[in-house]
């Protein structure tokens, strides 16, 4: 009996799909009239900070983090839901910020995007049919002869039937709502596909289902992913190579494996650590990972951003941020960490 | 794929619930409007005579009579058949009431997605345009402007479209400020689709529930201000007929005892303001379980 | 040790003019003294409403129509509202999910404190005092600062801890914890969970743990009964569950996990869906998505039986004497594990191995038809 795996691929050679490179977004607080009489300082909220990382064809990139890591900022401002401010995006050669708005439009249906949420990820008004119409007609994906036939085949690549074509969002459970988000990002034939929380919302039962559609759908298609998710062993099971990010940095890059065995950022270990596991019972002897709150992004703590919560933290941490660097390389891509101490 | 093969849509069949008892409100609302759409369109089958000009109504053989089998509604003190009154002014009184509304629901909806979707200076500009013009009282407003402009079914509805327009705005706004951070709205975002296109394919059906449902109420207010302006002399003039022009003619008979002039058209106003209501209140609820 | 609550065939529905959901349907079990037991189960599963039926909390269609709830001897089922209202807040906490919508957002913690102390008889200053002593206990820094603040400012973590310090204000001695960290960051959840157990080994306090986590359950539970369809399925001490399974649906559910290893086997999710409440389930509630259900499994429902060890499990098939279930697709698969020495699943004994039922241990694929 064959076995069947989902094993991770040597990296790809050649030029990366996508290269994002220092990539910044922040987003402007609240400004009234008062504040400017009273001269008050303009702040920002900076959910994205320099953020370097690439994604090569064919592979899996998994992104994961706590709230305000900026994590669906970023992939949203990679597909262009929001300006970038600072930074560069280039994708299959392509550098966004050289590309004017209307070019930009048609250039974004290379990279898709799967939701988190089921019950708002689809228009309530609309049946299946008709969201999948729109889109391929839109993008001259066939002709409108053709349509019909290739909801069908799309309809069955995510594993839902005809028949089921015609029914509005609201006759369908959370699983197979994400299939038909999953159909929705098809369509287009993208060539990256974010996927952003794709199953936190789901049951453990039906996760596995939407895991295994994507598994597949990655080996047929040849799609290259960025999954993002804060379920580590869901990262862990679907992911070439993963990467951590800590209150709008990227703070440790590496293959899969290297990650969750010898991981290098102190806050790569307290997140492996704090992930409840099925393994040894603990309920008698169980210690916190780590200790503290999460800081608000609005007030990043000086230097490393980790060093409040860090048990290695020193004079150096207190007030140089760390660059990403690379620690090693692997056959299946290289190990970068953004610390002063790296644990390896 | 083996995995969904049996994958059932999620509702199996519940008991169809009949709509008569799912929304009564919606079914005695419907029969209401409609039968008030049937008087307007055919006054004739209902009143003989309706269709006469208003002096071959006189008889003065038969002056303030009391509602009788023979003039159900009893007659006024020209002679005139109250009902037959009633039932020719519905039309005119129904025109009123839609046409109020139509402009302000397409105007005040299409400002509202502007506003919403684009946010902004625009956004700000017109919101405290609405601001003034939700700052007077709509009665006053609307009389002001009858008077600046004279008497006239014409004038009446221009002052109308005037007052009605800000609450529609600010509904589909507020609505369109939520549908605009919804995930399917990024999606069509990340789809390449164009402004226009989201906002009138995508948004638009989802926010504009709330603004029909206001429109039906909506109809029942400018009838009822149509016929207080009538009442006090404005608006329509005293040959058309008009329900709250045949109220305001029997002003001065209640105090001698002559109810049915004024209470006989108020009446028939009521039940069909009832009518528009329920039939609103109806349709909220049959759209918010559809969501 | 004695049970702090002893629950026996509870069942409750939702009556409605046009039908009848049997959100729980006989479900037994009992939560010792200081010990924390764990109801888990997907969503719709029942595990919620089965905790909140234990203190009536049900909306007005909610009906407990059959069964006891023992709380220290003191039946719940038929106290009057006035003496249950006594116990709820007080010798029986709850905390919730979301402490946004479960604490109030427009009063200061300080009040919300002083509502829950205020049946105490207590003076105002030593209300404060006591209130800060229980910040200061379930770990916020500079408590005597926090009682002035609102929840909207506060972070999640902490909203968390300040609803767990009001539960335990009128020193409860069993807490109704219904998915308390699921909201919650993971170093944030793993805080809680260290903070809940350690609160129950000093106050010798029992927690009845309501989540879909089977991680978060082995790090807080002692015992765990698995619901599906309004039913316990499996009841077990929580080691025992997690690496022996019995009940094909507590299989599935491990199976659907991915394995905290490198293994990158295909999930074996759980085909076909929850069934309908709403209607009458004749035969097992799992029957038609279980890959081992025959006639008698489409017929009979199931009871529960009790294996060695007082696991239970509600299956027909669960009879670890039951030699006509074995295969020798089964013995085969046995004796590889056995020669390979594999710590997973089976017992590394031969008479296990003898008496096997179609045991499908997790993350390996055998006994399957």
């Amino acid at each position: 009996m064959a076995e069947e795996t989902n094993a991770p691929k040597a990296a790809a050679q050649g030029e990366p799909l996508l290269e994002v490179t220092d990539l910044c977004k922040s987003f402007p607080l609240k400004y009234g009239v008062l504040d400017a009489v009273m001269r008050k300082e303009r702040k920002h909220l900076t959910a994205v900070d320099h953020v370097s990382f690439s994604l090569n064809a064919g592979e899996t990139l998994g992104l994961v983090g706590e709230s305000g890591c900026g994590k669906s900022t970023l992939a949203r401002t990679v597909i262009n839901l929001y300006n970038p401010t600072g930074g560069k995006v280039v994708f299959a050669g392509v550098d966004f910020s050289q590309l004017s708005k209307h070019e930009l439009r048609n250039s974004c249906k290379d990279i898709q995007m799967i939701f988190q949420d089921p019950y708002s990820s689809l228009n309530p008004r609309m049946t299946v049919r008709q969201v999948l119409r729109e889109e391929l007609l839109h993008h001259n994906m066939c002709t409108k002869a053709e349509v019909d036939e290739r909801i069908i085949e799309l309809l069955e690549l995510v594993g839902l039937s005809e028949d089921q074509a015609d029914r509005l969002p609201s006759a369908f459970s959370g699983g197979q709502r994400q299939r038909i988000g999953i159909a929705r990002a098809l369509a287009v034939q993208p060539k990256l596909i974010i996927a952003d929380e794709p199953v936190s919302a789901l049951d453990v039962s039906i996760q596995a289902q939407i895991i295994n559609l994507l598994c597949d759908l990655q080996e047929k298609l040849g799609l290259s992913i960025l999954f993002i998710s804060h379920d580590l062993r869901v990262v862990r099971y679907i992911s070439d190579r993963v990467a951590v990010m800590y209150l709008g940095a990227m703070v440790e890059t590496a293959p899969t494996d290297t990650l969750y065995t010898a991981p290098a950022h102190p806050y790569t270990k307290v997140l492996l650590a704090a992930a409840p596991s099925m393994e040894e019972n603990k309920v008698d002897d169980k210690k916190a990972a780590v200790l503290g709150e999460l800081p608000s992004p609005i007030n990043l703590p000086s230097g490393c951003r980790f060093h409040p919560r860090c048990p290695y933290a020193d004079e150096l941490c207190r007030t140089e941020s760390p660059e990403l660097r690379c620690l090693a390389q692997t056959p299946e891509g290289p190990h970068m960490c953004a610390c002063h101490h790296p644990l390896v | 794929m083996a995995d969904t093969a049996a994958l059932a849509p999620k509702r199996t069949k519940v008991k169809k619930v009949p709509i008569w008892r799912r929304s009564p409100s919606l079914v005695i609302g419907a029969v209401i409007v409609a039968l008030a759409f049937v008087v307007a369109a055919f006054p004739t089958l209902f009143a003989p005579n309706a269709a006469k000009p208003v002096t071959d109504l006189m008889d003065f053989t038969a002056m303030l009579q009391a509602p009788s089998a023979e003039h159900w509604f009893g007659t006024d003190n020209y002679g005139r058949d109250i009902y037959t009154m009633v039932i020719a002014a519905t039309r005119l009184d129904l025109l009123i009431g839609l046409g109020s509304v139509a402009l302000p629901f397409v105007v005040g909806t299409l400002l509202g997605l502007i506003c919403g979707y684009y946010g902004g200076k625009l956004d700000t500009i017109i919101m405290r345009i609405l601001d003034i013009f939700v700052a007077f009282p709509f009665m006053v407003l609307a009389i002001a402007i009858v008077a600046i402009l004279g008497n006239g079914v014409m004038n009446l509805l221009i002052a109308m479209w005037i007052v009605s327009w800000p609450p529609y705005t600010r509904l589909v706004r507020s609505e369109v400020l939520i549908a605009k951070n919804s995930e399917y709205v990024q999606a069509a975002k990340t789809l390449g689709y164009s402004d226009v296109k989201i906002i009138f394919r995508h948004i638009l059906p989802n926010v504009i529930s709330s603004s029909v449902v206001y429109a039906a109420s909506d109809i029942v207010m400018c009838i009822m201000t149509a016929a207080s302006m009538s009442f006090l002399g404005l608006g329509v003039d005293a040959a058309t007929l008009e329900w709250g022009s045949i109220i305001s003619s029997g002003k001065s008979y209640l105090l001698g005892g002559y109810w049915w002039i004024s209470s006989m058209p108020g009446i028939v106003m009521a039940i069909v303001g009832l009518g528009f209501s329920l039939f609103g209140d109806g349709l909220n609820d049959l759209l918010r379980t559809k969501d | 040790m004695a049970n702090i609550l002893e629950v026996d065939d509870l069942s409750m529905h939702y009556i409605t003019k046009s039908s009848t959901v049997r959100a729980v349907e006989k479900v037994t079990f009992s939560i010792a003294e200081g010990e924390t037991f764990g109801l888990v189960g997907e969503s719709g599963c029942g595990k919620s409403t089965t905790a909140r039926s234990l203190v009536r909390l049900l909306p007005e269609v909610g009906k407990i129509v059959g069964g006891s709830v023992r709380y220290k001897g003191q039946e719940l089922t038929t106290m009057s509202d006035r003496e249950i209202r006594g116990l709820r807040g007080k010798e029986i906490g709850m905390i919730f999910q979301d402490p946004m919508t479960s604490l109030n957002p427009v009063t200061t913690v300080r009040k919300q404190f002083f509502e829950s102390l205020k049946r105490e008889g207590l003076s105002k200053k030593e209300m404060e005092e006591r209130a800060i002593e229980l910040l200061r206990l379930v770990g916020i820094p500079e408590p005597a600062n926090r009682m002035g603040n609102y929840v909207h400012e506060m972070s999640g973590g902490m909203r968390q801890r300040v609803m767990i310090a009001i539960a335990l204000a009128s020193q409860p001695r069993l807490l109704l914890a219904d998915e308390p960290t699921t909201a919650l960051d993971v170093t944030i959840q793993d805080q809680i969970i260290c903070l809940l157990n350690d609160l129950r080994e000093k106050l010798g306090m029992s927690i009845l743990l309501v989540t879909h986590d089977l991680g978060v359950v082995n790090e807080m539970c002692h015992h765990v009964g698995v619901m599906y369809a309004g039913r316990i399925v499996e009841i077990a001490d929580t080691r025992n569950l997690l690496h022996h399974p019995k009940h094909p649906y507590t299989v599935g559910l491990i199976n659907s996990l991915p394995a905290e290893n490198d293994t990158r086997a295909r999930l074996e999710p759980i085909h076909g869906a929850p069934p309908n409440l709403a209607h009458e389930i004749v035969g097992c509630a799992f029957a038609p998505r279980c890959p081992f259900a025959d006639e008698l499994c489409r017929t009979k429902a199931p009871n529960m039986q009790t294996l060695v060890g007082g696991h239970r499990v509600r299956c027909h098939h669960a009879d670890p004497y039951d030699r006509t279930r074995v295969t020798d697709q089964d013995r085969d698969f046995a004796e590889e594990l056995i020669a390979s020495g594999s710590e997973q699943g089976v017992n590394a004994d031969k008479d296990a191995a003898d008496a096997l039922t179609p045991d499908i241990t997790p993350k390996k694929k055998g006994g399957v038809a």
